[in-house]
């Protein structure tokens, strides 16, 4: 097998090749390493590549018996992971100056999670400065190395598109797993509120903050999921113990996802979720909805109660609750953040605790109101994004430094007139509900640059939007996509 | 008796956010009360829709976050 094929392998036929001995862990870790000694330099995901910890892990995989029942679904599949969520002995900086030299001392609990499945860690992927930002420096987006990868989750989707990990792990507060997701060609899955547990990641905005799977197909995310959920969690009481159905059915083949859809209805809110769309992008959004069409699933056009206040509640949620966390570090060592972040939680400290309360109240309001409209549908359909990957406003160097911290002037995106929010406006609703969304690759635009199809399911039932995920995505090719790298 | 003006009314200035940062005990920069006013003002003028839209029930769903999503946990 070529090495290009042999690091574009999906985590299922990766694990049914070890499963089979047909290749070697180390196999896996080796070509993993070297995709990103070839390409790193340029794409910039990694922050952090742990070699001197996935070789001797890899080896030892190897070394298990063979067969399928006594190994983890995930054995020996390298994953990298989000650089705000700790791996024992390994760096958790959060993109920032201010954590610069931390060393986790133990695995966050989904990391746990994932080394029982049998996943071996290859590294720390870059992030937006904790995670409050939609940019990555200094990752590029591999599709074109003079665009941004998205945000806050960046570096994990870089290295997935660029073929320099299997699966990974991201966060998400108001798209940041969606968003890069859609813009670098590769699936991201945030799931249910309190359904992964955040211990051992660094908040964000803790009533907004969700951690989940992002891979290069539909069933690798699920198999991704299956791993990660391991029910209520003490250290993160928002967790739920709601049992998650088996996804990837025997041998991980993904049988369980190939159940019929049709008949499955879906809601396309054409309001607000289809304003201001990139001409190209409603192009092939509209083309995707034909197609879930054309599996026997049926469109019904709804419009959501509210959606219109979605970033007056974010801003008077997320910002107060990133700044409570951020409060006693922003007074002992405040030149160590970046201008952006910096400003941001200034911000956050000058919010009235009244205005955060009326929040959370319509908010609540909000979910009781999405909940009603869900009761006649089992998913919504949009673009996850409504344009593509915005170019960079500066060189890497202006950007950040390879611990991501930003300095110099604020990024900017000279391309896109509203801005982050602009980015945002289709991803964030799903956080103030906590509704399980689902992104994955759906076309490209007229600059040739990746699309996403956004499905956002009811509280728990990930098991639905992955279905529906999954059926689009066996009856296209999108997912299978590469970005132009090579040359 | 007559109201004071609200604060609908009133674009936040620099001594607002000088006064809000003390309150706080945050310590600002020279120059920076005038770019958080621009931005808080820019917050405000979304989240005065909350403050609207929220003005009913005594005790409506509460302050607890999908508090509905983990009573289905």
């Amino acid at each position: 097998m070529a090495d290009d094929e042999l690091c574009y392998l999906t985590i299922a036929e990766a694990a049914r090749l070890i499963r089979t001995r047909a290749i070697a862990p180390v196999d896996l870790v080796e070509a993993m390493l070297a995709r990103i000694e070839t390409h790193d330099g340029r794409v910039r995901a990694f922050l952090h590549v742990a070699g001197d910890q996935a070789l001797p892990e890899a080896r030892t995989a190897g070394r298990a018996p063979a067969g399928g029942e006594d190994r983890g679904p995930l054995h020996g599949v390298p994953i990298a992971i989000k650089d705000i969520v700790d791996v024992a002995a390994m760096p958790t900086t959060a993109g920032s100056r201010v954590l610069a030299g931390n060393v986790a001392s133990e695995d966050a609990a989904l990391v746990a999670a994932l080394r029982r499945a049998g996943a071996i860690i290859v590294g720390k992927t870059n992030t937006h400065e904790f995670a409050y930002g939609v940019i990555t420096p200094p990752t590029r987006n591999p599709w074109d190395l003079t665009r941004i990868p998205g945000g806050s989750s960046g570096g994990s989707a870089a290295a997935l598109s660029a073929g320099m990990a299997y699966g990974a792990v991201g966060t998400d507060t108001a798209g940041s797993i969606r968003l890069p997701a859609a813009l670098c060609g590769v699936v991201g899955l945030k799931p249910t509120y309190g359904r992964v547990s955040r211990r051992g990641i660094i908040p964000l905005s803790w009533s907004l903050d969700h951690a989940g799977p992002m891979a290069r197909s539909v069933t690798d995310a699920a198999l991704l999921l299956e791993a990660m959920v391991a029910g209520r969690d003490p250290r993160d009481p928002a967790t739920a113990g709601t049992p998650l159905p088996n996804l990837r059915g025997p041998h991980a083949s993904g049988e369980a996802l190939r159940a019929d859809v049709r008949g499955l209805r879906v809601g396309v809110p054409r309001p607000y979720f289809y304003d201001g769309l990139e001409p190209s992008v409603a192009a092939v959004v509209e083309e995707a909805l034909r197609v879930l069409a054309s599996l026997g699933m049926e469109l019904r056009e709804v419009a959501l109660p509210g959606v219109e206040l979605t970033f007056a509640l974010g801003r008077a949620i997320q910002r107060p609750e990133a700044s409570a966390y951020h409060r006693q570090r922003l007074r002992e060592v405040p030149d160590l953040y970046g201008d952006e972040l910096r400003g941001d939680l200034e911000l956050g400290e000058l919010f009235l605790a009244t205005d955060y309360i009326h929040a959370q109240r319509v908010r609540a309001e909000l979910h009781t109101q999405w909940l009603e409209v869900m009761d006649q549908l089992d998913v919504l359909a949009m673009p996850t994004v409504p344009v593509g990957a915005p170019r960079s406003a500066g060189t890497p160097a202006q950007e950040g430094t390879t611990s991501g911290a930003v300095k110099g002037t604020l990024p900017h995106f000279p391309d896109v007139p509203a801005g982050k929010g602009r980015l945002l406006h289709n991803t964030y609703p799903a956080n103030l509900v906590g509704f399980p969304a689902l992104s994955l690759p759906c076309g490209l635009t007229a600059e040739g640059l990746p699309v996403g199809l956004q499905l956002i399911g009811r509280p728990f039932d990930e098991a639905t939007v992955l279905r529906a995920g999954h059926a689009y995505e066996a009856a296209t090719a999108w997912h299978t996509m590469r970005p132009p790298l090579e040359g | 008796m007559a109201m004071e003006r609200s604060d609908e009314a009133t674009p936040v200035t620099e001594d607002d956010v000088r006064m809000l940062a003390q309150v706080a005990g945050l310590p600002l920069q020279p120059g920076r009360a005038a770019t958080l006013a621009r931005a808080l003002e820019a917050d405000l003028r979304a989240i005065r829709r909350v403050r609207a839209v929220d003005a009913g029930d005594a005790y409506p769903a509460g302050v607890a976050p999908l508090a509905e999503v983990q009573r289905d946990g």
